[in-house]
């Protein structure tokens, strides 16, 4: 594997992955080392996988969104989401699962430059052939002060489909 | 009513980069939109990639792909506010001041993914209308292709003055 000498801007932070698991993502929208997985007691069992994102007005997109108050983005959240499970040490979703579909998303509590969002995500067993397994998450996202901002039921699946 | 890029800046209260709506085919303010975003190799989610990245890892973030639906749904919504909402100026709280918060989402199918050099069309339309609450549904495409099915997004008015911080 050749490693890129081409310049990287400033604004955008590299991600720690390898070539072969990196991917198109707006922002580190997870805090690196952040991810904890706990796998189930059986095979049919859920997930557990809890992950923290620091919202900063320096991360790429977050200055525009909005000039003078900077809010991260409900559609951030499922970033993070997305991110959580991409970084997930050992679960069967392969290193870029994809949105499928989402269920419900519930926005409760804006969360601000500065605070810490925590991701309390619960995840079905994947279901599903092997390159195709499929999801279901249940998600919880919660302010360093203890509320709510978000919940989100979704559907992920492995990455890797899709024609060029 | 087409807008051309600078009349969706004049309406959005995002700045670049994080404006999603490069051009609005139809409008009837408050009713419907069509609008469209252009994907390229040269946005900030493309930064800092390897460059050996087969194509499957370049699929565009379905979180962009989602909030320039959102983003084709407040122009609508905004277009129809007496005194436009995204200005950017220091008015105080009032009718004029209100901004669009988005409240919860429901039914959202995410289809085939989304490439550099694919240009997607939004189709927004709003369902009903309660006071303080706006229901819309729509979806996105891209040569045909169904890139994304919005069963329900649900925003509300807020003033913009109660999202600044404290």
């Amino acid at each position: 594997m050749n490693v890129s000498a081409e310049p990287v801007p400033a604004a955008a932070e590299v991600p720690a992955s390898t070539a072969s698991t990196a991917f198109a993502r707006p922002l580190p929208a997870v805090d690196a080392g952040s991810v904890d997985c706990a796998a189930p007691g059986s095979p049919e069992g859920t997930w557990r996988i809890t992950a923290e994102k620091s919202v900063s007005v320096h991360d790429p997109y977050m200055a525009a969104h909005f000039p003078g108050f900077t809010i991260y983005p409900a559609i951030f959240i499922i970033e993070s989401v997305r991110q959580a499970l991409a970084a997930a040490p050992g679960l069967p979703l392969g290193d870029h699962p994809q949105l499928r579909e989402l269920t419900s998303v519930r926005l409760l509590a804006p969360l601000l430059d500065g605070d810490r969002a925590r991701f309390e995500i619960t995840l079905g067993a994947p279901q599903g052939l092997p390159g195709a397994r499929e999801a279901r998450a249940d998600v919880r996202c919660v302010r360093r002060d203890g509320k709510t901002a978000a919940t989100v039921r979704a559907v992920y699946r492995e990455g890797g489909g899709g024609a060029a | 009513m087409p807008l051309e890029h600078d009349g969706v800046r004049a309406l959005l209260a995002v700045r670049h980069p994080m404006v999603l709506v490069d051009r609005v085919l139809s409008l009837v303010p408050g009713q419907s939109v069509e609008a469209l975003k252009a994907v390229s190799g040269c946005e900030p989610c493309y930064a800092g990639l390897p460059p050996d990245l087969p194509a499957d890892r370049l699929a565009y973030p379905t979180s962009l792909l989602i909030e320039s639906f959102a983003q084709a749904a407040a122009v609508m919504w905004l277009a129809d506010r007496p005194a436009g909402g995204a200005g950017g100026d220091d008015r105080p709280g009032g009718d004029e001041d209100l901004v669009l918060v988005p409240a919860a989402m429901r039914d959202i199918t995410v289809g085939d993914p989304v490439f550099p050099g694919d240009v997607v069309r939004h189709v927004v339309r709003m369902g009903r209308s309660l006071q303080g609450t706006a229901f819309l549904s729509g979806s996105s495409r891209v040569d045909g292709r169904t890139v994304l099915t919005v069963g329900e997004f649900i925003g509300v008015h807020r003033p913009r003055s109660l999202l600044a911080p404290a």
